[in-house]
């Protein structure tokens, strides 16, 4: 009996005609060909040798497949005992997390003129049944799983899990601004990858959910705090230079379990929904107070998130525009290393006077504060990264010189005390304290004469103490970076220090470069380039890493095609990537 | 089925499940694996994850398929998990990194030749043969096991078929060849004799 239905292919698409035959043969195997194909293949079997010793080959090769079937192997006798035991285990604990999910495909059309940011919200979010609707499909094909209705016919609602093996990875959001539809704060969420072998075959996340609108001007990057509940942003100001604003990021919305059986049509109710927070500084903050007025709120509950495939992309905004303030302005932010602290009370930056004047200083904001500082005084410093509560900050050995090496400095952001930090250029401090990529070498002054850049040297990774960075030790592949000078860079570790990644500015073009993400193997201080994890991959200047993921922008087609959003995400075992359909103008931001 | 999650009812289905299906859900791991305790453990996964996913079934007559789909899951996800292993030594050792015990049975009671060949080819195509040729999947249940639809499905088979061809093809010129050599290095041995 036929494995499968009659193929239908036109006919005049071979070049080969043995490639041909060879085809048809296999198809041939599982299923009839169409009369023509069929009557084209005995003609051309009649005159060739070589393909009807295949189609012999074929034959050959099925009985040898079929004579396994006498070599059964058999299972374990006490397979059963195990497998009950390890269901019993299951069902007395946790209610089991289902394996998969469909990835649904919505254009990533809201994304048009964005700046975007990626925003890493919920971990432990719970996930809900599907509304089997909206079903994605395989590209170049039709959905398996779409019936006469556009509904998964039940046969094929089976293998749906199975789709292109996705990588199951814990459930998260990534949020970004959409400032071609006046600065909303959208999210998507992705509970699943796809592995970086089968890209092919990899739906598009779709549309995330529009939370509600948050700018009135549009930020060409934003900084999310670690609690997530506020963000500082960096526009261009109308009076020139940048100005740096905080705002409070609206929060997700609850929204009750859908079923599978349920509709995708229900609209996010109208209270924000305050997650998991720490109770950071920003608690007692005046932001944070205006984010609880405008909630509504009665106070924490726990944050039950719609999974991707419930997300209503016509959802209206939920809350209205959130409270910015300015911290700093009459400033030109330089570099793209701004962060805030791990506990969420300070944000700093790079910055110099916007008129040109001076040379760049580092800025501290303590959150709940008016205004953002200037800790530094030289003309010279740069923000490198925070180490607990210390600001980390490097500067050029000798400011007046064409070319220097650099030293780092340990600053208290409260007082502005110094304490030097050994050798090295902007070290991004792991959350440990333990290690740090940092650049080893010479500086010299950008063509602009206006900042510093390196000039010659690696970036690296080195363990790290409050003296500094140690001697390098091991294998070069195993812990640089680069050795090419980097007229900017981007270092950003997740929460657990496993895993960082680091964005390097194109030479030429700074406003694009590439984006790698390492494992570190702490044992060892060693990166390790895993497979399936992003090694030098385009991107636009900014990304966010933490729960498991990273999110990123990709640069502009040659072709036209516009910046899409990726994001790798990593179970225990596995690292895969997901992508948003093309949008305009995305800049994916840290 | 869906939208309740009965604990009984689940366990009592995967039960009835794996007295009916759990023979050839072992050999298809086994053939992917080919490593027995490693097909044994991957077995045991592929019916908890059955039952954990009791929800996701919708038609109790396609249960078959939908079981070959979690355990080829399954097999992907611990090949995947080994490519990844290299890269990640603390880890430990890769299970099924040196060939087991039963594995190296298993490829002296097998044609040698053809378990290379099948070794060979790529994993989605040794799962697309091992279900269509070994275990009678229809076209429908391998779409199904194999996650893809009906057209990739048969796709696969037809590269499948011609990626085993060729590495038949290969195996035995391999084989050509080393007895070659074989004859090679007894030839000075048995002019010795004759000269004798």
């Amino acid at each position: 009996m036929s494995r499968f239905l009659r193929l239908r292919r036109p006919s005049d698409q071979w070049a080969d005609p043995h490639a041909r035959a060879r085809t048809r043969l296999a198809e041939r195997m599982d299923g009839p060909l169409g009369l023509t194909e069929s009557t084209w293949l005995d003609e051309h079997l009649a005159g060739c040798a070589a393909c009807a010793a295949i189609a012999n080959a074929y034959e050959d090769d099925r009985l040898a497949l079929r004579g396994l079937r006498s070599q059964q192997p058999d299972p374990p006798r006490d397979l059963w005992a195990r497998t009950a035991a390890s269901i019993e285990s299951a069902a007395t604990g946790r209610r089991p997390a289902r394996e998969g999910r469909v990835r649904r495909s919505i254009p990533l059309g809201a994304l048009s003129g964005l700046a975007v940011v990626a925003i890493m919200v919920g971990v432990g979010l719970i996930t809900a049944n599907l509304p089997l609707g909206q079903v994605g499909g395989v590209k170049g094909e039709e959905s398996p799983l779409a019936g006469e209705d556009g509904q998964p016919s039940p046969s094929a609602l089976a293998s749906f899990f199975a789709e292109a093996t996705p990588i199951v990875v814990d459930p998260g959001d990534v949020g970004y601004l959409d400032n071609g539809r006046p600065g909303g704060v959208y999210r998507i969420s992705v509970d699943e990858v796809c592995p970086a072998d089968n890209q092919a075959d990899c739906p598009t996340v779709r549309e995330g959910t529009q939370l509600t609108a948050a700018f009135s001007t549009a930020p060409r990057s934003i900084v999310g705090s670690p609690s997530r509940l506020k963000a500082v942003a960096i526009a261009d100001s109308d009076s020139g230079g940048d100005d740096v604003i905080v705002v409070d990021l609206p929060q997700a919305t609850d929204r009750p379990r859908s079923s599978a059986s349920g509709s995708s049509s229900a609209a996010p109710t109208a209270a924000p929904t305050p997650t998991n927070e720490p109770s950071d500084a920003a608690s007692s903050s005046p932001e944070a107070s205006a984010s609880a007025a405008s909630s509504g709120s009665p106070g924490p509950s726990p944050s039950i998130e719609p999974p991707i495939a419930s997300i209503d992309p016509s959802a209206t905004p939920s809350a209205t525009a959130a409270q910015q303030i300015a911290i700093a302005s009459g400033i030109e932010v330089v570099g793209e290393s701004a962060a805030f602290s791990s506990d969420g009370a300070w944000f700093a930056f790079t910055a110099r006077a916007a008129d040109g004047t001076g040379g760049t200083d580092v800025y501290a904001w303590r959150v709940g504060e008016e205004q953002a500082r200037r800790v530094t005084q030289d003309g010279a410093s740069y923000f490198a990264s925070w180490s607990d509560d210390t600001l980390i900050a490097s500067r050029p050995d000798d400011p007046t010189a064409a070319g220097t090496d650099a030293t780092s400095l340990r600053i208290d952001p409260a007082d502005g005390t110094e304490r030097e930090a050994g050798e090295g250029w902007r070290p991004a401090v792991d959350p440990s304290g333990e290690r740090a990529i940092v650049w080893i070498g010479s500086l010299s002054r950008s063509t602009d004469g206006a900042t510093w850049v390196p000039a010659e040297g690696v970036l690296e990774l080195r363990a790290w103490s409050n003296d500094g960075p140690d001697r390098a030790r091991g294998p070069e592949r195993e812990r640089v970076v680069t050795d090419s000078a980097p007229r900017d860079f981007d270092v950003r570790w997740d929460e657990s220090g496993d895993w960082v990644a680091v964005w390097v500015a194109d030479a030429e073009d700074p406003v694009v470069g590439r984006l790698s993400l390492f494992h570190v193997d702490k044992e060892r201080n060693q990166l390790e380039r895993v497979d399936g994890a992003p090694i030098d991959v385009p991107a636009l200047p900014g990304f966010s890493i933490g729960n498991g993921r990273l999110a990123w922008a990709t640069p502009r087609g040659q072709g036209g095609e516009g910046s899409r959003i990726q994001i790798a995400a990593w179970s225990k075992t596995d690292v895969g990537i997901v992508e948003s359909s093309p949008g305009e103008d995305p800049v994916v931001i840290r | 089925m869906s939208g309740t999650w009965d604990r009984d009812e689940a366990g009592a289905f995967v039960e009835e499940l794996f007295g009916k299906h759990h023979g050839e859900i072992y050999a298809y791991l086994f053939r992917m694996m080919r490593d027995a305790e490693m097909a044994a453990d991957m077995t045991q996964d592929a019916f908890v994850k059955a039952y954990k996913n009791y929800d996701t079934l919708e038609k109790p007559e396609n249960a078959r398929a939908w079981l070959y789909q979690i355990a080829h899951r399954v097999a992907l996800d611990e090949i995947r998990r080994r490519k990844i292993v290299r890269f990640l030594p603390w880890t430990g050792e890769s299970r099924g990194s040196a060939p087991s015990a039963e594995h190296l049975v298993m490829d002296s009671r097998l044609s040698g030749d053809l378990q290379r060949a099948l070794a060979r080819i790529p994993e989605r195509q040794r799962a697309a043969l091992l279900l269509a040729e070994l275990h009678d999947l229809t076209g429908l249940e391998l779409a199904a096991a194999l996650g893809v639809s009906h057209v990739a499905a048969r796709a696969l088979l037809t590269r499948a078929r011609e990626s085993l061809r060729q590495a038949l093809a290969a195996e035995r010129d391999a084989d050509a060849v080393a007895e070659a050599a074989r004859d090679a290095a007894r030839e000075p041995n048995r002019r010795a004799e004759v000269d004798r």
